[in-house]
């Protein structure tokens, strides 16, 4: 089975800059006491001011300086349940400091896995090389490579009630159904899958290869449109056009209440997707993600993934059926 | 359930070869291909080259014969596929002396075991991967990307993949045991040479279930003589099997304007339980 998600906020800090802050720092730790890395953080200042954001560090501490007041306070972490405090008052000049326990929303630790080490690997990932965007045969950014990529935080998508139900049904069953349960996709964006994975740029193909799930899904890029009534896809059909150094990718044609995250987040089969793929140098890579599905969704919501190059490995083979007893395993409420 | 063919040696049935109902194949004419007056695939035109002048084998592949399907009396009969099959893919030793391959003595027995049992247990049934040499024998489509240092071969079954390095690196040393193994591949003039190491045990190498271990060392040579065709010589050297080496000639059919789909093999898959149901029957 497709180890699960540890989808982390990818938002940078942005401190706001008053005079006089105070300090909030604290450590966040899960039920077992392993710490929590790479948590994402609000602190909204009560009744009604402004919000500051931050992202906790790999060891699992944050510290938010904020104008003195009144806040509340939400850490999250994919996953987790929602730690949520209000009436923290933070002093000038002062450090209010605070543990935080995370639950977890769904254990899968009786099948071995260990969130912590998982968003270690995230958060702990050696610097990529540096150098300039690799050029295809036609001057184009090649975006070949094994990358690293997430955290990435589908937080925030405006749900029809029918989909939040689904989705808080989903939650309240402990992803019993979760499709990588049964060794099928994860999403409907394989960017969402987690883990390392393989692009191919072939000048007519884009390749992309998961390691740790069902398995290769092609980005058509010889200008073809979509087929009229293509699918229904897992993965949907995509086809990609160049905006100057940017792939601009396109997908529709995708089976209805598929999954977009691991914490079941639903999508119908109206699902848009585009993602816009840039290669700014050799290291890193860049997906800016677009969902639009008017059948699921109030509103359409972007979201950015970051990816790393990991040169000198491959992927590994992975045959999920082999053996699986994760859907035995996966026992619901 | 997806468009998994299930093959059963003896009768080859081929259920679910052909497309379902619901779904339709794509057709799009596509960039590249030569093509006569009339806009038909020229398939006989010269092989299309890399950048760097070697052949490019690109395209959506099947095997370019037809399968033999056989009857109730046991004789031949069209499939009613529009996918091609080798029929090596039921025995890959179907053409060479003695019409089977130099087996062993156990792996003669496991062989005629896995006849008797009408091929029940073969991975391919469980979703499992269908390893080389016999993806490029069952009746599915691969569609083969060929990058100068880079060959990827995939799947419509399951979604499933093959790389074949071409960028002149050595076997690693110390290779996970696979389904496909490593594969690495250098040019002898126009074919492409492909050796692979680093097999599981027991792998099957065709349906009636020809075994191959991990001692086994396989090598390609992959011609594509024209825009529509594709040559492939197969050589197994496996001592711990096969009393020698052997070598066997595999085709292979473009199939132009269309696509692979979308295919999750294990999306209500009953035939591995159905088919153990039959066991000793």
């Amino acid at each position: 089975m497709l180890r699960p998600l540890i989808l982390v906020a990818l938002a940078a800090g942005t401190a706001a800059a008053q005079s006089a802050p105070g300090t909030i720092r604290a450590t966040v730790t899960d039920v077992p006491g392993g710490l929590v890395p790479g948590v994402s953080v609000e602190a909204k200042r009560e009744p009604s001011g402004p919000t500051i954001t931050g992202r906790g560090d790999a060891r699992g501490t944050y510290t938010i300086d904020a104008p003195a007041g009144t806040y509340e306070l939400s850490v999250n972490a994919p996953g987790m349940k929602s730690f949520r405090r209000s009436g923290l008052i933070v002093s000038a000049g002062q450090t209010l400091r605070l543990d935080v326990r995370l639950e977890e929303t769904v254990s899968l630790r009786t099948l071995g896995e260990d969130p912590t080490a998982i968003a270690a690997t995230y958060f702990n990932r050696p610097e990529p090389p540096k150098g300039p965007t690799p050029r295809l045969t036609n001057g184009k950014p090649d975006l070949t490579g094994v990358w690293l990529g997430g955290p990435t935080d589908l937080g925030g998508i405006d749900f029809q009630p029918w989909a939040a139900a689904l989705l808080k049904e989903r939650v309240d069953n402990n992803v019993k159904d979760w499709p990588p349960t049964f060794c099928q996709p994860a999403s409907a964006v394989p960017f969402f899958t987690g883990g390392f994975f393989k692009l191919v740029h072939h000048p007519s193909t884009l390749v992309f290869i998961v390691e740790n799930a069902t398995a290769f899904t092609q980005m058509q890029l010889d200008g073809r449109p979509h087929p009229p009534g293509v699918g229904p896809y897992w993965l949907g059909h995509q086809v990609g056009r160049w905006d100057g150094d940017t792939l601009v990718v396109d997908a529709v044609g995708f089976r209805d209440r598929g999954w977009l995250g691991f914490s079941g987040q639903p999508h119908s089969d109206k699902l848009h997707v585009v993602e816009r793929l840039r290669r700014p140098d050799l290291g890193h890579l860049e997906i800016e993600i677009t969902l639009d599905d008017p059948g699921a969704f109030q509103k359409t919501w972007t979201g950015t993934l970051k990816a790393t190059l990991s040169p000198d490995i491959e992927l590994q083979e992975f045959v999920c059926n082999e053996n699986n007893k994760d859907a035995a395993h996966m026992v619901g409420k | 359930m997806g468009r998994k063919g299930r093959t059963i040696a003896l009768a080859l049935v081929l259920t679910g070869a052909a497309s379902p109902g619901v779904a339709q194949w794509l057709r799009y004419p596509t960039e590249g291909i030569p093509r006569t007056a009339d806009g038909t695939p020229n398939l006989a035109a010269p092989a299309p080259r890399l950048p760097d002048g070697k052949p490019d084998l690109s395209g959506v592949w099947h095997a370019a014969q037809t399968p033999p399907c056989l009857d109730s009396r046991g004789e031949e009969r069209p499939c009613g596929s529009a996918v091609g099959g080798s029929p090596l893919g039921g025995n890959l030793g179907r053409n060479l002396p003695g019409g089977k391959l130099p087996y062993q003595p156990w792996a003669a027995k496991l062989t005629e075991d896995r006849l008797k049992d009408r091929s029940i247990d073969d991975p391919h049934v469980r979703c499992m991967p269908d390893n080389p040499p016999r993806h490029w024998t069952l009746p599915h489509l691969t569609k083969a990307l060929h990058t100068p240092k880079l060959l990827v071969l995939m799947y419509e079954v399951n979604a499933m993949y093959r790389q074949i390095f071409l960028d002149g690196r050595p076997f690693p040393a110390d290779m996970n045991p696979t389904w496909n193994g490593y594969s690495v591949g250098h040019w002898e003039g126009d074919a492409l040479v492909v050796e692979t190491r680093g097999f599981r045990d027991d792998l099957w190498i065709d349906t009636q279930g020809s075994p191959m271990s991990s001692a086994g060392k396989m090598t390609e040579k992959i011609r594509r003589p024209n825009f529509g065709s594709l040559e492939i010589e197969v050589t197994i050297d496996d001592p711990k099997t096969y009393t020698k080496p052997f070598t066997v000639r595999l085709s292979e059919q473009l199939e132009p304007d269309t696509e692979i789909l979308d295919e999750f093999c294990l999306e209500g898959e009953k035939d591995y339980e159905r088919l153990q149901r039959t066991r000793g029957k």
